[in-house]
């Protein structure tokens, strides 16, 4: 995935406007970090995936037991050579827009829950559904292409040959996306989703075949409904969930609750709350993401986790840092 | 299908019909211009603006007679983007069609910004016309217009 090309340097001041124009403030979770309660929040978000997308997972900003993860997300239609003929194929064709938006994850993580094992863990998530997905917004797509035509001071000689090519920054396609990025904010529409994933654990951190175990198992629904211009949005999900840790051997249950967010144009504040069948409770959360730094999205979450050794029960302040791999790539 | 920078055509066939296809969702806009070389001089004839857009694909019709095009270059710069922000690469093509046959293809495979980066790609290349010899043309008759 890392790519390169060559491209001209950004002017001065470009990265500090870079994040205002992405689209990436409503990326989905990772379902590979889902399924190793690694997500800030419980219940998840329905949208299309946005990006190529690297996570890190770590709660070193509190000074708390660290445990450091990574997660990868990738489309792998477009990842192993599938193809698109174009934008009105995405719009027209249902099994082409569900091929390009599928989400393949893979994540590790140290967990304090085990502490001589490296976690590891799969999963994939399908959009069934979305009626906000950017691709059908036509007016962005005039605009694209009206910063795309070239200038009269760009006609090319009779000899032309730039053949090989160079990326260079165009200022209508950023304002294209601003107007864009309102648009959206201020759509009210919806989304569904659909996702698995599986977790292991490779016991004295060693990945023998026999030190290999899975212990859970996941599937989950999720749906999403934007408000519209009051910028708040409300999620619902029901998970069913398969366990086998030292604390829940064979449990498995449903996981259920509903998730209100309130999206800014830097900060989205999030409140949840969910019924855990397997545990007969009903817990809360808090959740705050902030887009303050190119490539990087701050969070913190205040959640109630369950130490899967001792079973006790704690409101754990969690803070951590999502890195998009691709805008890293600037 | 030849690849290199020269297009050959037949000076008897119907007009030429350049066509742009860029896929993956990825977007481009382009202009093209006929340039003809006039007393050692090359002078700008026509001029074409080509969007991609949705469909991924234009084309245009070059107004100038095939039998007055050889040695004419026709060149283009085109800029594009990935709309899809999960694609990173796409197929480019150019083919010059004649009465239904192509006559000239140029393709490429490149890696593309995103457009949503605020950045895009700018490539270019050129072609030069040439005329078919006709096969059915025997030697005979050549030495007959040479005398």
């Amino acid at each position: 995935m890392l790519t390169g090309y060559s491209q001209d340097s950004d002017q001065a001041g470009d990265n500090q406007e870079a994040y205002s124009f992405k689209l990436d403030y409503n990326v989905p979770e990772s379902p590979a970090f889902a399924v190793l309660d690694a997500n800030p929040t419980t219940i998840m978000r329905a949208s299309t995936p946005q990006e190529i997308i690297t996570q890190l997972a770590s709660n070193f900003l509190s000074g708390n037991e660290v445990s450091p993860g990574l997660a990868f997300d990738f489309n792998p239609y477009f990842t192993f050579g599938g193809r698109l003929k174009s934008v009105k194929e995405y719009r027209n064709s249902y099994g082409k827009r569900f091929l390009a938006n599928l989400q393949l994850s893979f994540a590790t993580i140290n967990s304090m829950d085990f502490p001589d094992d490296l976690l590891f863990s799969g999963g994939i998530r399908a959009t069934l559904f979305d009626s906000k997905d950017l691709i059908f917004d036509e007016q962005l797509g005039q605009d694209i292409d009206n910063a795309l035509l070239p200038n009269d001071t760009d006609e090319p000689g009779p000899m032309n040959s730039d053949d090989q090519g160079t990326v260079v920054d165009n200022p209508a396609l950023k304002e294209a996306y601003i107007n864009a990025k309102t648009r959206y904010m201020e759509k009210a529409g919806g989304s569904l989703a659909l996702g698995y994933a599986i977790a292991g654990r490779a016991r004295d951190n060693s990945f023998k075949t026999d030190s290999i175990v899975t212990y859970r198992h996941q599937a989950w629904l999720v749906g999403q409904y934007d408000l519209g211009k009051s910028g708040m949005s409300i999620n619902g999900m029901v998970m069913y969930r398969y366990d086998q840790t030292p604390q829940t051997t064979d449990n498995n249950g449903l996981i259920s609750g509903i998730a209100l967010r309130k999206y800014g144009r830097k900060l989205i504040l999030s409140a949840e709350i969910y019924h855990d069948s397997m545990k007969k409770s009903i817990d809360f959360g808090g959740y705050a993401e902030a887009y303050l730094i190119p490539s990087i999205t701050l969070f913190v979450s205040l959640k109630k986790e369950t130490n899967a050794i001792t079973g006790n029960e704690d409101v754990i302040l969690k803070p951590g840092i999502k890195w998009n791999f691709s805008q890293a790539k600037k | 299908m030849p690849k290199s920078n020269y297009c050959l055509i037949d000076p008897d066939g119907g007009a030429l019909k350049v066509k742009v296809t860029a896929n993956n969702g990825i977007r481009s806009g382009s202009i093209f211009i006929l340039w003809e070389l006039q007393n050692g001089k090359w002078e700008k004839k026509e001029k074409f603006n080509v969007i991609t857009g949705d469909d991924g694909v234009d084309e245009f019709i070059l107004l100038e007679k095939p039998s007055d095009i050889e040695n004419d270059s026709l060149a283009w710069s085109i800029n594009a983007c990935s709309m899809i922000n999960r694609v990173e690469r796409g197929e480019f093509n150019i083919t010059v069609i004649q009465d239904e046959e192509k006559r000239w293809t140029k393709e490429s495979s490149r890696l593309v910004p995103k457009c949503s980066d605020g950045k895009q790609l700018k490539f270019g290349n050129h072609v030069i016309f040439k005329h078919l010899i006709n096969e059915n043309f025997s030697t005979s008759d050549l030495w007959k217009d040479t005398e």
